[in-house]
């Protein structure tokens, strides 16, 4: 299992379209994705559940991922998070 | 065969029926073929469910602009999350057939985002239900009924229509709107007033003896009848009646969009009800000089969450853009236990007209007021027209706390940094028996006053409108009443706040002289009626109105006001013939 606290910089916050792009890049990967925001839980493999977790720019999160696919989900959450440009 | 409801919109139509029904989307009886084959069910109406929608956005984009093309190509999106796919399979697997799997998952998404905290995002839960709505519909394999392509001459009959269905309506083809369920105040009977379609609802039953289309039907709106199958005779009245209401149509429509001025030649001032903006633009294009009640309620009713501050600006500026220079008055929150609000919780009462409703709610949940006055205070800003209207005001503290909450919303507002309307009319409407009486003392706090009679009519002769055995008690043409109205208009006068009346009241021509004659100075009336009050105002002198209500202010009863105001409107006729 890995785990990292990540800020989101994403400038619009994550919406519909940002949280597509990030499904379609994680959907490949073998390993469960979580992320904790406030008290929630969030299968970041779902676009509904990413949309209605209403991540906003600043927001604190704790990734976590686990299974054998499980550093380079954590790569890509980390730099998905860190870009400013909407996910793209 | 003669069927008696609810006069909802007037006029006659004669016409085939044709029956609308929304979509009955049980799936209870649905036999489970197969865990696979279920799998492939739900696989294959996602597909249709794309293709579908993919034509819409076509559609959409030609007709609507990109901003409805983008809801729906979200639907879209929404339904490659692979996350919720694989939670209808697991329930598949279960061994749920597809219909109740993608029920089951899409409603526990739509209550998710019904619960976020974010206003825009909450608005996905509609969507959601769309989504929901339209997959049921495929794997069901209902057909959607296509009313835009209805023969001419038709009648609409349903158990109920939604407003969203009667706008979608090809009207210069239909004759009539008839609905089992529904009242003078449903939505759809305002709605269809405001387009001027004759309806008839509240029919009980009415579903049973019309079980196809095709049928001939006569459709009384301003009688509340409806008669199938009528014989030769019945049939040569009504379009002898239908000739008259299209004859008399015809003659107001000289008076739609011009100046409302009196026979003296005296401008009066003519606004208009609405309750949201289909109804703003019918009154804008029969030239209301403002919008005299913005009743806010619609904003309210048939959904699970309150509408947030964003939304309910738009709205109100949106209304606000359509009359600028001429008022806006905004009605704020006048819900009770009568209607049904479940984003609100209110529980049902014994006697809700004397309960937990309107400003009382208001002040007692101010996070909910706040929400809607920072919305107002926000829209004022864009045009400077909008002033806002306390219903339900039996008290002056209500009045003074309601000033308070503004005075914090502002403040808010201020450090915020956004844009608002400091300097914001706030006005009273009278409408109940204590307001009356204390008319003098809410002049002190209330920058101008609107009468609303159907209330206060009921409150004041103690009895409910809408039940029958008492209804015809609650006449606008009672001693009490009339005096009530009078003493409200003179208390204004001394203590120079302006007096509105936005009742049924101002829409009833033979209360339109009595009205000009106490000095009241404006009328709002529904958008439908607004050309019929200028064609009455135009035949009244102010010297002939304040002769006629001399009279009738003399006379012990309603009916003797009645039979008084009667006889002045038949020699008046006389007159007119003659001339």
């Amino acid at each position: 299992m890995l785990n990292a606290k990540v800020t989101a910089l994403n400038e619009t916050g994550v919406h519909m379209r940002p949280a597509q792009v990030l499904v379609t890049k994680l959907s490949p990967l073998n390993c469960q994705v979580t992320i904790k925001h406030a008290d929630k839980t969030i299968n970041a493999k779902s676009i509904m559940m990413l949309m209605a977790a209403c991540i906003k720019k600043g927001h604190e999160l704790e990734v976590i991922c686990e299974g054998p696919d499980e550093a380079p989900a954590l790569a890509l959450l980390e730099e998905f998070f860190k870009s400013t440009m909407d996910g793209e | 065969m003669l069927f008696k409801g609810v006069a909802a919109s007037p006029g006659v139509g004669l016409g085939r029926v044709v029956i609308y029904k929304e979509p009955d989307l049980n799936y209870r009886n649905q036999p489970h073929s197969g865990q696979d084959n279920e799998k492939a069910r739900l696989k294959q109406a996602i597909e249709k469910f794309k293709i579908e929608i993919s034509k819409l956005v076509e559609e959409a984009e030609a007709k609507a602009g990109p901003q409805q093309a983008a809801i729906l190509t979200g639907q879209i999106t929404m339904l490659t999350d692979p996350f919720m796919i694989s939670q209808m399979e697991e329930l598949i697997e279960k061994g749920l057939i597809a219909e109740a799997a993608m029920d089951e998952v899409t409603q526990s998404f739509q209550e998710m985002f019904e619960n976020v905290e974010d206003e825009k995002m909450r608005q996905r839960a509609t969507d959601i239900g769309d989504l929901r709505k339209r997959l049921l519909r495929i794997l069901l394999g209902v057909e959607q009924l296509d009313l835009t392509a209805i023969e001419p001459d038709s009648i609409v009959v349903a158990i109920d229509l939604p407003a969203s269905v009667i706008t979608a309506l090809p009207l210069d083809r239909v004759q009539a709107l008839v609905t089992e369920i529904g009242g003078y105040t449903s939505h759809g009977s305002i709605m269809a007033r405001a387009l001027g379609v004759p309806a008839v609802t509240s029919l009980t039953g009415l579903m049973d003896s019309v079980k196809q289309d095709g049928l001939f039907m006569i459709a009384d709106g301003s009688a509340g009848e409806v008669i199938i199958d009528p014989d030769e005779q019945t049939l040569a009245r009504y379009r002898q009646r239908q000739h008259e209401w299209q004859n008399d149509q015809a003659s107001l429509k000289v008076f739609i969009d011009r100046q409302t001025v009196d026979a003296d030649g005296v401008k009066r001032t003519l606004e208009a009800n609405i309750g949201g903006m289909a109804e703003a633009k019918i009154a804008q294009a029969a030239g209301a000089d403002g919008v005299g009640l913005f009743r806010t309620e619609f904003l309210f009713l048939n959904r699970n969450s309150l509408p947030g501050e964003e939304e309910q600006f738009r709205v109100y500026s949106e209304v606000a853009s359509l009359f600028p220079n001429r008022e806006v008055i905004i009605r704020t929150l006048d819900v009770g236990g009568d209607k049904p609000v479940p984003a609100l919780g209110l529980p049902k009462e014994e006697n809700p007209f004397l309960g937990y409703r309107a400003i009382r709610y208001c002040l007692d949940q101010p996070e909910v007021f706040s929400i809607q006055l920072r919305a107002i205070l926000r829209a004022g800003a864009t045009h400077g027209n909008i002033k806002i209207m306390l219903p339900l005001v039996t008290s002056l503290e209500e009045v003074i706390a309601a000033k308070k909450i503004l005075d914090q919303c502002a403040g808010s507002l201020a450090s915020d940094g956004r844009p608002y309307d400091a300097s914001i009319k706030l006005g009273v409407m009278i409408e109940t028996p204590a307001a009356v009486q204390i008319v003098d003392l809410l002049a002190t706090e209330a920058d101008f006053f609107s009468i609303g009679t159907n209330d206060l009519a009921q409150y004041t002769l103690a009895a409910d409108r809408g039940n029958p055995k008492v209804g015809a008690l609650c006449s606008p043409f009672h001693p009490a009443v009339l005096r009530s109205i009078q003493t409200i208009i003179k208390a204004g006068q001394k203590a120079s706040v302006p007096v509105g009346l936005c009742g049924e009241v101002g829409s009833n021509p033979q209360m339109i002289p009595i009205l000009m004659a106490f000095g009241l100075d404006k009328i709002s009336v529904s958008p439908s009626s607004l050309a019929m009050v200028r064609r009455e105002l135009s035949t009244w002198r102010l010297v002939d109105a304040r002769e006629l209500t001399e009279q009738v202010m003399s006379q012990t009863s309603a009916n003797a006001v009645k039979q008084c105001i009667n006889a002045a409107f038949e020699r008046k006729s006389l007159n007119l013939n003659l001339a």
